[in-house]
């Protein structure tokens, strides 16, 4: 229990430490990072937390490119929900079937859905900030995912210890 | 082989009629109602407020129903067109686009905005051409930086927006003056812009004591409002020569920390604005219409020596006058001054007056008063004391001769002739002696005593020795009267020093005498009089040459009123043709705005370098810990 209880503190005080230092990495939706570290549940203490990483990472390149292909070579909002229609349905297209070469397909999802979040509102009021916004968006989107990913780990390994 | 050759013949037919036919099809499609054409061209700044790049968002809206397709141009090469908002294809061939337009019925206008860049190689040359220059300097504790060095710094940050309107053009005005004579004036006339620092946000978490200072005639004092925990300050700088100055600038303060600024945004366009302040500059014109014809009047009445009916022809005449006077005056002085010293001699001393020379020991010849001084004196001294003596001595002859009742004393020294005669005939009594006594002397005897008396004061004698006497002492009173009379016409006139002018006498504040009177006027005619009438005729000539100065230049401030309606004009014209600046459609309507963004100040970079450094750890942290465990997949051996 007492290695319980320091280790949910360790995750408690991480997680502070990181929404507190969020504007120094760049990380600006920290509440994304709780969905990552929700992900422990579906990847079980046995699961490929590295692989689930780097499934995130995929998708949010696919959201990226999605966001950049709207923002510089189709039709600007507000008459262009079809355009979006089709990126988003692409996007997901294609990690259905990168899916099939192992990666996991609620990562990509939760990867391209994070960085839509950082960057979709900006792409609908100022879509010419998004060449400026677009690489912090996507290394502060990175960032939250992985240290979400990171406390997600930490937190089987307790989960996994007062279990044993 | 029939069959063929017919439908070829067939084909050839219709591909001639198509070519025929399509351009007329295409020239006799619909024209659309109107065109507006509406330019944004946005400059990026670097961190030396250098325009980078360069894009144009052109909205083009067309009136009219139909299929449209519009032609429009660029005069810079273009490194990109894109349709932002549609999916018509816009081509471009060169530096000519056609922007099609497909307006269904029940809309009364198509909109298509499309975003031009610029090629690169072009902005070098546009640079020079562009109507405005905008520079940026940012300071941070009074140093100048670059803005990409101020990110997360601390200390008091200023900021100078330089703005220059660079397109003023010599160009000849043409007005009428006041006088209604046309004038042409060369000025140089600008294409007027307005430039908008709008809402330049500054987060008060870094930023306080925020101030946007103006300074007369250079700068405009900025506004700034505070909302939410945002400053944002804007400005709005009116570059419309001559009434604001083609150059300005606008200048923000702040004590700063961990400095981080956003892009801001400066536009430009070309506009007359039109004021809500009240206007006085009608009125001033009136005041200074008025003024002009008061200064006319005061030229006019001052006029010249030679104008008749004007103040310095008066004053030409008073100052002939005055010199007549003041030559009338000296005349007068002149002959006064005979009569005074005719009248009486400075210096005369009586008591030297030889009468044989006459004149003093020191050679001066008496005057009226000093001669009839001689003469009373004469009088006094000599005629009437010797009648005295005239007279006593023809009593002592009277008493000599005696009464003839004189007689019985013994004669002697003392007695009378009648005492002696009467005795000598009462001796010679009856003789012929006594009959010659009686006779011949005693009546010659009583003649003479009555002679005598008679000469004395008898009435006999008009001029008796006693009427001379009364005589003489009445010459003597009524010389002395004379006298009196003399001296006082000679202290009227005045009486003289030594060197020979009158004695400056003052009574009651005024000159004491005729002479020293007249010598005062002179004075004052040649000291004061004529001075003062040439220092008048030269100040109402001043006032005349400042009338006319005051004139001139108040005829020059009313062409600057009067040639306001043809400079607004003429902006109006400029701003009207400054209404474009990449291409204009063929028939369009246009309008032009330029935007300038600045460098953003931001700590980003850092931040990103922190966040793929933690990348870096995080993955090094799941390749480490966050593989599955490796599974024992042998089976247990049964034992």
């Amino acid at each position: 229990m007492k290695k319980a209880i320091g280790l949910g503190l360790l995750v408690g005080i991480f997680f502070a430490v990181f929404v507190l230092l969020q504007e120094y990495i760049g990380a600006s939706a920290f509440y994304i990072a709780a969905l990552a570290i929700a992900m422990f549940a579906v990847i079980g203490p046995f699961g490929d937390y590295l692989k689930t990483a780097i499934a995130m990472l995929i998708g949010v390149v696919v959201g990226l490119v999605g966001i950049v292909a709207l923002a510089a070579a189709m039709p600007l909002p507000p008459d262009n929900l079809i355009y979006v229609a089709i990126v988003c349905g692409l996007s997901l297209f294609l990690m259905v079937l990168l899916s099939a070469t192992g990666m996991r397909i609620d990562a990509m999802f939760l990867g391209w859905a994070a960085i839509f979040a950082a960057l979709y509102q900006t792409y609908l009021t100022n879509t010419t900030a998004i060449a400026t916004q677009a690489l912090p968006a996507l290394v502060g989107t990175c960032v939250t995912l992985l240290v979400g990913m990171v406390l997600s780990l930490i937190i089987i390994k307790i989960a996994m210890a007062v279990n044993k | 082989m029939l069959k063929t050759s017919k439908f070829r013949a067939y084909l050839i037919l219709l591909v001639v009629l198509m070519l025929v036919f399509a351009p007329v099809a295409t020239a006799q499609g619909p024209a659309p109602d109107k065109i507006l054409d509406n330019e944004l061209v946005i400059s990026q700044l670097d961190d030396n407020s250098e325009i980078s790049s360069i894009s144009v968002l052109n909205h083009v809206r067309v009136f009219g129903q139909g299929q449209f397709s519009i032609q429009d141009s660029s005069k810079y090469k273009l490194a990109s067109v894109r349709n932002l908002y549609g999916n018509e294809k816009i081509t471009q061939d060169g530096n000519n686009l056609t922007i099609p337009f497909s307006i269904g019925s029940g809309k009364a206008f198509g909109d298509i905005y499309y975003l031009a860049g610029i090629a690169d190689e072009e902005i070098a040359k546009i640079k020079n051409e562009m109507p405005i220059s905008i520079k940026i300097e940012y300071y941070l504790d009074d140093v100048k930086m670059l803005p990409s060095e101020l990110a997360g710094k601390s200390g008091h940050l200023k900021i100078v927006t330089t703005m220059e309107n660079l397109t003023g053009k010599p160009t000849v005005l043409k007005f009428k003056d006041i006088n209604g004579q046309e004038v042409s004036k060369e000025s140089t006339v600008y294409t007027p812009y307005a430039v908008a620092l709008k809402d330049w946000a500054f987060d008060n978490d870094k930023f306080a004591n925020i101030s946007a200072p103006g300074v007369a005639e250079q700068s405009p004092e900025g506004t700034i409002a505070n909302i939410q925990g945002v400053s944002s300050v804007s400005w709005t700088v009116p570059l419309i020569p001559p009434s604001y100055p083609a150059k300005q600038f606008a200048t923000f303060e702040a004590d700063a920390i961990d400095i981080e600024l956003p892009s801001f945004n400066i536009a430009v366009m070309s506009v007359v604005p039109v004021q809500s302040s009240i206007d006085n500059l009608g009125k001033v014109q009136t005041s200074l219409e008025q003024l002009y014809g008061g200064f006319d009047q005061i030229e006019n009445g001052v006029g010249a020596p030679s104008k008749d009916a004007t103040l310095l022809y008066g004053l030409n005449a008073v100052d002939q006058g005055v010199a007549q006077i003041g030559g009338g005056l000296g005349s007068l002085y002149e002959n006064l001054m005979k009569i005074r010293v005719g009248m009486a001699t400075p210096g005369f001393d009586a008591k030297t007056y030889d009468g044989a020379k006459g004149a003093d020991a020191a050679g001066k010849t008496p005057g009226v008063q000093d001669a009839i001084k001689i003469m009373k004196s004469t009088i006094d001294s000599q005629l009437i004391p010797g009648l005295m003596i005239q007279k006593a001595t023809l009593t002592s002859m009277e008493t000599a001769v005696g009464k003839p009742a004189d007689s019985g004393q013994e004669p002697s020294t003392s007695t009378s002739i009648y005492n002696d005669i009467n005795q000598l005939k009462a001796a010679t009594a009856g003789t012929p002696a006594q009959k010659i006594i009686s006779d011949s002397l005693e009546p010659k005897l009583q003649k003479l005593g009555k002679d005598i008396a008679d000469f004395r004061e008898g009435s006999s004698y008009p001029a008796n020795v006693a009427k001379v006497e009364a005589g003489a002492k009445q010459l003597s009173e009524a010389l002395g009267k004379s006298d009196q009379g003399l001296a006082m016409m000679v202290f009227g006139l005045g009486t003289l020093q030594e060197d020979g002018t009158p004695m400056p006498i003052m009574m009651n504040g005024k000159p004491g005498s005729i002479l020293y009177a007249l010598n005062y006027l002179q004075d004052a005619i040649n000291g004061k009089l004529q001075p003062g009438v040439g220092q008048l005729s030269d100040g109402a000539g001043k006032i005349g040459a400042g009338a006319g100065t005051a004139k001139t230049g108040i005829a020059e401030g009313l062409q600057t009123f009067q040639q306001i309606p043809v400079l607004t004009a003429t902006l109006k014209d400029n701003a009207n043709q400054a209404s474009n600046w990449l291409g204009k459609i063929e028939g369009s309507e246009t309008t032009l705005t330029y935007v300038f963004q600045t460098q953003p100040v931001s700590q980003d970079g850092n931040a990103m370098k922190v966040g793929a450094g933690l990348i870096g750890i995080s993955l090094i942290a799941l390749i480490a810990a966050g593989r599955p465990p490796k599974l024992d997949v042998s089976t247990p051996v049964d034992a």
